[in-house]
């Protein structure tokens, strides 16, 4: 009876996700094709994300408002090129942020807002993972921001946003044999810069 | 010797992340690169989703109707009613029904309250420059959404009337500064938003008691009727010719519901009521003075042509208006003089909109050009009341010469000018004009130059 009812819960589920795949695929149509209130439910669905993810890397609420909105207007001006593939449109919308994104850093190159706000930090859960790890969130950022753009662009999307192989590898337009061999040295990369901060389990 | 290869590793990071084996059990299926393995499968673990800010909601709503707008600035150049209307639906959602701008009729609130703080307040420059915008220009399409939303605020029924009014002098202001370059789509539309927007103040007026604000403006409108009848006689596109046509009825229709205001002087501005003396003042004396007053001009134009503006950039075009102006009432036609100077202010509100004239210049051609409309304005009148007595058949000139004024219209009208064009500073647009042929239309309120 219970599993039953377990089943019967899932494939709600799914058909709900299901809906709203198909309600986003619409929307996302239209918005390429020119709609300009479609976009506008987009950027109403979207914008948390975009901005969590801009924020990510510039530390700072001002600049992060700034970009998140050149994020929606680029993605605007560039949406004829959007093919719906097997990427979900956010993660072609986190390609945007990032151009943006690392664009913006080059310019700044001076000033390093690497520092995530007081508060942002506040609102960052799972302390457990450090003692896991034995590497610091704050000290894991700081390094990931130094990665050479396309690394930091494979190691956010998967791990930090946390999206599958094939959905980074639509999104960048490379295979997924690419996106793996990019993360293995990512990865790498990652361990050689956070090796001082390794704290002994 | 094998090294560890990116597909060993995506796979146990797979395993792992889905819960599948845990880190041990990786390294233990591949002793030769356990360590390599172990310290990099640490690193993807210590990687933590992004802290859960949230956007400031002020900032969410703020910036999608800027994103919106500056959407729609941008496909602004393609001026016509269907985009219009899309950015209409995009913001506002889609009305139940339709007037020619495409209206709405409901309107979510929070869309609603982020437009009107766009228009009220953040971008105050963007706003401010979008009020002289005409159509066909980007900013156009801000400045038709600037007045739906400010109807859509008005408070009052006798509050919406006014803007009506006030919206529908500044179609006619759109059509006499533009006039010669009007679109023949844009013809029609201007004229069609005049009527839409005369005709819902009429309906108002026919339930509530419109007060002397609204009568005044319901009279200036009235005297400014000559613009529709000058457009069509001076030849508008047979397309254009309902509009034109609906515009002067609908302007007959709410002088019906309109009350004649009490004290015309109290509410407009310092405006010296000329009714006989003129008719004394023979025309030659005031094409005389008119004459001077454009001489004195014409020398104002020379000076900032000469330091500021430079001849290209329509230097030279302002300063030929002017001439042209000076030649008419020489040769007793002030009408076409007029034209000339409507063409001059338009080209001088160009200039200042485009930043290519100091404020002080501006305001100093300005005040010239207002005294040279009065003395105009004195001289049609004078050689409509000597027509009237039979002396003066008034010569019809050609079409157009030089310039772009399209209609020579004969003085027809008698009725006495009023004639000091709007002080600068104050807010309702129209100064009150002479009816006959499309005088010239003093620039209201010049904004500081816009920067966008």
């Amino acid at each position: 009876m219970g599993v039953a009812v377990l089943a019967w819960a899932n494939s709600a589920e799914q058909a709900r996700a299901l809906q709203a795949e198909r309600s986003e695929a619409s929307l996302v149509d239209r918005a390429v094709g020119g709609d300009v209130s479609a976009f506008a439910a987009l950027y109403d669905a979207h914008l948390t994300r975009v901005y969590r993810y801009v924020y990510y890397h510039v530390g700072n609420k001002a600049d992060a408002e700034d970009l998140t909105q050149q994020v929606f207007l680029q993605a605007w001006r560039a949406i004829r090129s959007f093919r719906r593939g097997s990427s979900p449109f956010i993660a072609w919308l986190l390609t945007v942020a990032h151009n943006i994104v690392v664009s913006f850093r080059r310019q700044y190159k001076e000033q390093t807002y690497i520092e995530l706000e007081p508060q942002a930090v506040a609102r960052w859960g799972n302390p457990e993972l450090e003692t896991l790890t034995g590497y610091d969130r704050a000290s894991v950022r700081r390094a990931i921001l130094q990665l050479k753009p396309d690394q930091q662009q494979v190691i956010v999307l998967r791990f930090v946003e946390q999206f599958e192989y094939a959905e980074v590898a639509a999104a960048l337009g490379k295979s997924e044999g690419n996106i793996r061999v990019i993360q293995h040295r990512a990865l790498a990369e990652l361990r050689r810069l956070l090796a001082p901060e390794v704290r002994e389990k | 010797m094998s090294s560890l290869s990116p597909e060993v590793l995506a796979s146990c990071l797979d395993r792992v992340q889905a819960g599948e084996s845990t880190v041990e059990e990786c390294l233990a299926a591949h002793p030769e690169f356990a360590e390599e393995l172990g310290g990099l499968i640490r690193a993807a673990l210590a990687i933590a989703p992004p802290p859960a800010v949230e956007p400031d909601p002020h900032f969410r709503s703020r910036a999608r109707s800027t994103l919106l707008t500056t959407i729609a600035l941008e496909q602004g150049q393609a001026e016509n009613r269907t985009f219009l209307r899309r950015v209409m639906h995009a913001i506002f959602g889609r009305p139940s029904r339709t007037g020619p701008i495409g209206r709405p009729a409901e309107m979510p609130l929070p869309v609603f309250l982020a437009l009107a703080i766009l228009v009220g307040a953040g971008s105050a420059g963007v706003s401010l420059a979008a009020e002289e915008a005409l159509p066909g220009e980007p900013l156009y399409a801000l400045k038709t959404v600037t007045e739906v939303v400010r109807l859509s605020l008005a408070p009052s029924d006798a509050a919406r009337a006014e803007l009506n009014l006030l919206y529908a002098s500044r179609r006619l202001d759109e059509m006499e500064r533009l006039r010669g370059r009007l679109q023949i789509a844009q013809y029609q539309t201007t004229a069609e938003r005049y009527a839409y927007h005369v005709e819902q103040a009429t309906e108002i007026g026919k339930k509530t008691a419109l007060g002397d604000e609204v009568a005044v403006l319901v009279q200036r409108l009235a005297l400014r009727r000559q613009v529709w009848e000058n457009l069509l006689q001076a030849g508008a596109p047979d397309s254009a010719v309902p509009a034109l046509a609906k515009a002067m009825t609908r302007t007959d229709a709410i002088q019906q519901v309109a009350p004649p205001p009490k004290a015309v002087a109290a509410s407009a501005p310092a405006a010296p009521a000329v009714a006989t003396p003129t008719a004394a003042v023979s025309a030659a004396v005031a094409n005389a003075e008119a004459s001077e007053s454009l001489a004195d001009l014409s020398k104002a134009v020379a000076e900032v042509v000469r330091v500021e503006v430079g001849l290209a950039d329509g230097g030279a075009a302002m300063a030929t208006e002017i001439a042209s102006a000076k030649t008419a009432v020489e040769q007793g036609q002030p009408e076409l003089a007029a034209n000339n100077l409507s063409a001059f202010i338009g080209r001088l509100g160009e200039l200042q909109r485009a930043g290519k004239i100091k404020q002080e210049s501006f305001q100093a051609l300005y005040n010239s050009y207002s005294e040279a409309v009065s003395c105009v304005n004195a001289a049609m009148v004078a050689k409509a009341a000597e027509k009237a007595k039979g002396n003066n058949p008034s010569p019809v000139a050609p079409a157009s010469s030089q310039n772009a004024s399209h209609s020579a219209p004969t003085a027809t009208s008698t009725v006495p000018p009023t004639a000091t064009p709007k002080p600068l500073a104050t807010l309702p647009p129209t100064a009150s004009k002479a009816p006959a042929a499309t005088p010239a239309n003093p620039e209201r309120r010049p904004t500081p130059t816009p920067k966008s």
